[in-house]
């Protein structure tokens, strides 16, 4: 598509011209602003192309001259921020109120109201009154990354300030990667008699090197040997809480997954924990040596099985 | 494993974006950084690179300043995050047996009336 027509424009236009057009497709046509509207989403990626083109007066007198086209402009979707913003994982979207839901039945209510991390009731809003104005100190946002054992066991951390200073927070036992933890009163300073805003801080949980956290559930890959998956036998294995012996039965295959019950996480408010799941990798020694590779020649005359038989697609 | 960008390299990937407008943009909770214990400091994510960009984008196109900015992607906030819940509600909704969810959708009929009707 002509970049001009795509921004609807003439070829003689100004650059203000340009940016005024742009702008109206801004207004009308922007995804982020409009979302689940694929006409005007085509309208709009078209004309930011032509706009992303034509703002640099080098590359527009270059492509009147006809030196380059008006291709490969177009944006890839990853960067549009409605891709993330609906999320519900979405860090950003939990500041929003649901207050004047008020009328609803208790369940939905609770349901969305929740994950503003509700304000507390009987209180809040600003007013005159006892003679002044008087305003609750609006909350501050922080996001915080911890560490995987801390989300898992419970710690404590620090977030920075925007004056630099530093805020201790604790780290309830078992949080969940996206969960919010409110410190009340460490917000925006109050106006009059009204009381502080609290500090929200969004979490977010550090990937670990031997474990992956599901809910209150962990997995593990454990490799063993081959001795080990023949023959079975008692190994240890690593869990949040320190080492456990794990028994691997006998003729244990990688891919097979084990469980360890109350080995996982304890999740926020409750005492039982979940499960460690333990899924075996049989792992070869570093080298295969002239002993071993001689019983398999000779095992393997004897004893031929076929674990893929039925793959056919 | 969920991308990260250091200032450095997030001031390079969002187009119009420099220092001085990325501290603005921090202090006025246009973007919140995702603070670090080890090694200490901050680091963005792919959402933050997204949120700048339409961030810079609105602000160069119609002329924001960072507090109108911060009210345009609040509400922007509010509207993407509506229109999730209405996706989650919808959802639960198919998922119901037949019955119900022809009940569910009866009353919903009767509540929202279409544009053109």
């Amino acid at each position: 598509m002509d970049p001009y027509d795509a921004l609807g424009v003439t070829k003689t236009a100004s650059a203000d011209e340009l940016k005024k057009a742009y702008r109206k497709l801004v207004k009308e046509c922007h995804p982020d602003l409009h979302p689940g509207d694929s006409a005007n989403e085509e309208k709009f990626k078209a004309a930011a192309a032509a706009y992303d083109l034509l703002k640099d007066p080098e590359q527009r007198a270059r492509f009147d001259k006809g030196e380059i086209d008006a291709q490969g402009q177009e944006r890839p979707e990853a960067q549009f921020y409605r891709q993330y913003a609906g999320a519900q994982d979405n860090p950003y979207r939990d500041q929003q109120g649901f207050d004047d839901f008020g009328d609803m039945s208790g369940v939905f209510e609770d349901l969305f109201r929740q994950r503003g991390g509700a304000r507390g009731t009987g209180h809040g809003g600003s007013g005159f009154g006892g003679g002044g104005f008087h305003a609750d100190g609006g909350d501050a946002r922080y996001r915080l990354e911890v560490p995987f054992m801390d989300a898992a066991l419970g710690g404590s951390a620090r977030i920075t300030l925007p004056d630099g200073s530093a805020l201790e927070v604790q780290i309830p036992r078992g949080i969940a990667d996206g969960q919010t933890i409110r410190l009340r009163g460490k917000g925006g300073a109050p106006i009059g008699e009204g009381r502080p805003g609290d500090a929200l801080i969004t979490i977010s949980i550090a990937p670990h090197k031997l474990f992956e956290r599901d809910g209150d559930t962990i997995r593990i890959v454990l490799p063993i040997t081959i001795d080990e998956a023949v023959l079975g036998g008692k190994v240890e294995v690593p869990t949040i809480s320190g080492a456990v012996n794990l028994t691997i039965p006998k003729g244990a295959s990688s891919g097979q997954v084990l469980r360890l019950r109350g080995r996982g996480v304890a999740p926020r408010g409750r005492e039982a924990r979940g499960d460690q799941l333990v899924e075996l990798k049989v792992v070869l020694p570093p080298k295969v040596d002239d002993d071993l590779a001689e019983f398999m020649e000779n095992w393997r005359t004897t004893h031929a099985y076929d674990p893929r038989k039925g793959m056919t697609p | 494993m969920t991308l990260v960008y250091t200032e450095e390299e997030i001031i390079a990937e969002v187009p119009g974006l420099d220092r001085t407008l990325l501290v603005r943009f921090v202090e006025t909770r246009i973007v919140i950084p995702l603070q670090r214990p080890s090694p200490p400091g901050v680091v963005y994510s792919q959402i933050d690179a997204a949120r700048l960009r339409l961030a810079c984008e609105l602000r160069e196109s119609l002329d924001l300043n960072e507090d109108a900015l911060a009210v345009v992607l609040g509400l922007v906030d509010r509207f993407h995050g509506a229109r999730g819940d209405l996706r989650a509600v919808l959802e639960a909704v198919e998922a119901l047996p037949e019955p119900h969810r022809r009940q569910v959708t009866d009353a919903l009929g009767r509540r929202i009336i279409p544009d053109d009707g």
